[in-house]
């Protein structure tokens, strides 16, 4: 972009020179997410309200810049991660719980918020927000909001979608309005949560509040073989249950599971359940995960109490991180299939890596048929490069072929949207298009994400 | 052209809107059908409105043109039904009632909450956006939408989000196509996320005498388990049950394992108790159905002398809602009901005139002054030779410049229901 340091000098004249960034450092640092390399913008923006975002994208366009919306970069699938050069926003400086009103269950939020932030305000008042992407701890709401993110426990509780009330809209030309899911008229919020920012940018989140549970319980299972746990995990009864994961070897080993939760030797992979709820449901939910666990020939089980559940969750959390000790490279694999396919699934990715010749570790969210698969490699290695590559078309196909979808928790970003695309009908194309012209016509907003380039006329 | 026509004015009757009857009424039995009605329609510059049971008719303005119906009640079976995926496929143009059999066969439930089951479609309750009063436990009906078979109105079939519990769909437009009032395309195939069938279903109600009414309100609005619906009701005789010449009840309705229910009841009953209500009355046999029953009043007319309004907003306000059109329905010499959701923040008061000419003449400017005083007010029913006159979407959305130009996006002949929808649209 040949007028940047123009575009640059009219961003200053409007928010200010704390607010726009355009050092080498802080370009670099604001181009990738964590696993995904991007090409570096013109400015990185933070601005400090919805007006200076206004201002922003009316400047974007008078230079004919495109404009993404970046959280705290933790997607995996390259989703804020520009594809062309141009203004970066950072909700870095818009990060306050600004309103909670606990007798309705609302709370309205900036979006640079993380999710585990808001959770810590709202349960002084004995309430809790449903989603919680395992990145929660820095993940943003702005962020969980574009990619409808949710966590594990969408199992109970449903993901972003369903816990938005309201948005603080700035729309391609720059029009700040407020959108209440309760207005008449079409729902313009389900087409923007889960659009990846392409739509409109998001300054304000009204979100739903629930009770905390009365009791929460968490159990862990361990299991000699990964379809032995699959195959419990099918007969547990998933509804009762507000999360159910299973987490393979090599994340085990990685995470030393043995030494920090006593899990023995000899597990291949792990069953995490947790249920909440009344305190005589979550006790008999627990009772019949343990019955379960006897059935389906658990090497070893264990009740995990108050106090150390926190410390479960981290472990957990860190599932994805810990690969980076195994191989310097990863590429996760955000799937989904129908709960009966899982084992079907599980093989053909079993089958795919080992003709491949790649390693992987795996995260399942069995109560929804989510499948995280992580294949490891050193992108300097050209050949692992490539095999991980074609691994991961196998991979992908074999769930699109058993009813699969993509972008199960992390939207397609700049990894999945060729395969979503690829295997999406021409017509479904199109009526996405219509959607994305109708909210954002200059088509400015995070070009290259959710629909081809080639698409566009 | 394969399909069913209809041309009897006998047959057409079925499908008039207000005044306004079609010159011909399909019933397309395929989804290949159904595109190429739509299509012929389209290129001929007709306008169509898509009927599924006929059930929530009653919603939105009347369409500025009107050639064609197109019925989606052949329309009707299960695709697929795993319950241990927890999903369900199925045509659009299958009844509420129907689905709720199929599901219950196997154990599972979708809550929809929407009146008349038995002629009410699942289609035509996503198109309508129904909102029922478990939204607030369960969500939305269009939150358990997972896909969508939709044909749009130049007859392209497009199918949206898929069978799986979780996935980006891109935009979500089966959700967006949700609640259009069949102005952007036609619902023609839907897979549903279900549910397992609560242990035990219980109806609570409560005869309130108008002393308790707020104290007992306050207390419902506490209760440390919650009620999947709990109603205030004053009115609706012969719709909601429980009706004993008091001034209003209490309508509570409790899903879950046995032993939460019964823990709820005892809470219920003690919290009705300290606020001064005399009774409690419990009902576990029939209590789906009579709960089922009483969503029919959200939509029931008093012969052709009422209007039916919600007024959506916060729970802690639903009382204040609700009384101000219940005082606003008084001065202008019309009777009022009223349906306050206290977890939904729903208050639904239905305006009845003593006889035809008082309703005739003061419906309008009661329709004036409820807007002026609440301006998201929709109308939920109206009789036809009315609706014209009536603000019946309320004030219009910041968003509507979005709105137009999806309906121009997917419409631009204009040729699904037009004028029916928010400000023309």
């Amino acid at each position: 972009m040949e007028r940047s340091a123009e575009l640059c000098e009219r961003l200053v004249a409007a928010l200010g020179r704390e607010a726009v960034k355009t050092a080498i450092e802080d370009l670099v640092a604001y181009s990738g997410e964590a696993r995904q390399p991007g090409m570096q913008p013109v400015a990185v923006v933070l601005p400090s309200e919805a007006r200076e975002v206004s201002a922003v994208v009316g400047i974007a366009h008078e230079f004919a810049a495109p404009i993404v919306a970046r959280g705290a970069g933790t997607g995996l699938c390259g989703g804020a991660v520009p594809t062309r050069r141009g203004i970066l926003l950072s909700f870095a400086r818009m990060n306050r719980v600004l309103a909670l009103d606990a007798r309705n269950r609302r709370v309205r939020v900036q979006p640079g918020a993380t999710v585990r932030a808001l959770g810590a305000v709202v349960q002084e008042c004995g309430l809790f927000f449903g989603p919680d992407p395992s990145s929660g701890a820095v993940a943003t709401l702005g962020g969980s909001v574009a990619t409808n993110a949710g966590g594990p426990r969408t199992n109970a509780y449903g993901a972003m979608a369903e816990h938005v009330l309201a948005l603080e809209v700035v729309l391609d030309d720059g029009t700040i309005v407020e959108l209440d899911r309760d207005d008449a008229g079409y729902d313009l919020l389900a087409a923007l949560v889960g659009s990846e920012g392409t739509l409109g940018i998001v300054t304000a989140l009204e979100l739903r509040l629930l009770p905390l549970p009365a009791s929460t319980r968490l159990a862990l299972g361990a299991f000699a073989d990964f379809e032995r746990a699959l195959s419990a995990t099918l007969a547990a009864d998933a509804n009762a249950l507000t999360s159910l994961q299973i987490v393979d070897v090599t994340i085990l080993r990685a995470l030393d599971a043995y030494g920090r939760l006593g899990v023995p030797e000899g597990t291949r992979a792990l069953v995490v359940a947790e249920t909440s709820g009344e305190r005589d449901d979550a006790a008999a939910n627990e009772a019949a995960l343990v019955r379960l666990f006897g059935e389906r020939d658990a090497l070893w089980y264990r009740l995990v109490g108050d106090a150390e559940r926190p410390a479960v969750r981290t472990f957990l959390d860190a599932a994805f991180g810990a690969l980076g000790r195994v191989a310097p490279n990863s590429a996760i694999l955000d799937l989904c299939v129908p709960r009966t396919a899982m084992p079907e699934a599980f093989l053909s990715i079993e089958t795919a890596v080992r003709s491949a010749q790649v390693a992987f570790g795996m995260l399942v969210r069995a109560g929804e048929g989510v499948l995280q698969p992580v294949l490891t490699y050193n992108r300097r290695d050209r050949r692992a490069s490539e095999a991980v590559a074609s691994a991961s078309e196998a991979i992908t196909s074999a769930c699109f072929a058993l009813g699969g979808s993509v972008g199960a928790e992390h939207g397609f970003g700049s990894v999945h949207r060729s395969a979503f695309s690829d295997g999406c009908e021409s017509a479904t194309l199109d009526a996405l298009r219509r959607v994305r012209d109708a909210f954002a016509p200059s088509r400015a907003l995070n070009p290259g994400k959710i629909l081809p380039e080639a698409a566009w006329p | 052209m394969a399909v069913a026509v209809r041309r009897s004015p006998l047959d057409l009757e079925r499908f008039a809107l207000g005044g306004a009857t079609p010159l011909r009424a399909y019933e397309p039995r395929s989804i290949d059908q159904l595109a190429a009605a739509m299509r012929a329609t389209d290129a001929a510059g007709e306008a169509l409105v898509l009927f599924g049971g006929g059930t929530l008719q009653g919603f939105g303005a009347l369409p500025a043109r009107y050639d064609l119906a197109i019925s989606l009640r052949r329309l009707a079976a299960t695709v697929s039904h795993e319950p241990r995926d927890g999903t369900i496929s199925l045509l659009a143009g299958m009844t509420l009632g129907q689905l709720e059999r199929v599901l219950a066969e196997a154990g599972r439930f979708v809550p929809f909450d929407a009146p008349r089951p038995l002629r009410g479609t699942v289609g035509g309750a996503l198109a309508a956006g129904w909102l029922g009063p478990r939204r607030a436990t369960y969500g939305r009906p269009s939150d358990h939408v997972l896909g969508t078979t939709l044909v749009l109105a130049d007859g392209t079939i497009a199918s949206t989000g898929g069978t799986t519990l979780r996935g980006s769909a891109g935009y979500d437009v089966g959700r967006l196509v949700a609640g259009s009032l069949g102005t952007l395309a036609a619902i023609a195939r839907v897979t549903l996320r279900t549910r397992p069938l609560p242990a035990r279903r219980r109806l609570a109600i409560a005869p309130l005498p108008e002393r308790t009414r707020t104290r007992a309100a306050r207390h419902l609005a506490v209760l440390a388990i919650e009620p999947t619906a709990a109603l205030l009701v004053r009115g609706f005789d012969a719709e909601i049950a429980g009706h004993d010449d008091l001034e209003g009840r209490a309508f509570v309705f409790f899903e879950g394992s046995e032993g939460t229910v019964e823990r709820a009841t005892r809470e219920l009953r003690s919290s009705l108790g300290a606020a001064g209500v005399p009774e409690t009355r419990l009902f576990d046999r029939d209590a789906a159905e009579t709960f089922a029953r009483a969503m029919d009043a959200y939509v029931a007319s008093v012969e052709e002398r009422s209007v039916t309004y919600r007024s959506l907003g916060r729970p802690s306000d639903v009382e204040t809602r609700g009384r101000r059109l219940e005082e606003l329905a008084h001065d202008y010499g019309l009777q009022s009901e009223s349906i306050f959701d206290l977890r939904t923040g729903d208050a639904v008061v239905r305006v009845v005139g003593n006889d035809e000419l008082r309703f005739a003449t003061a419906i309008v400017p009661f329709d004036d002054a409820a807007h002026d005083a609440l301006p998201a007010t929709i109308v939920l029913a109206a009789p036809a030779l009315v609706r014209e006159r009536l603000n019946v979407w309320g004030a219009p959305s910041p968003g509507l410049t979005v709105m137009r130009r999806l309906k121009e996006q997917f419409d631009p002949r204009a040729t699904l229901a037009p004028g029916r929808f928010v400000a023309g649209i």
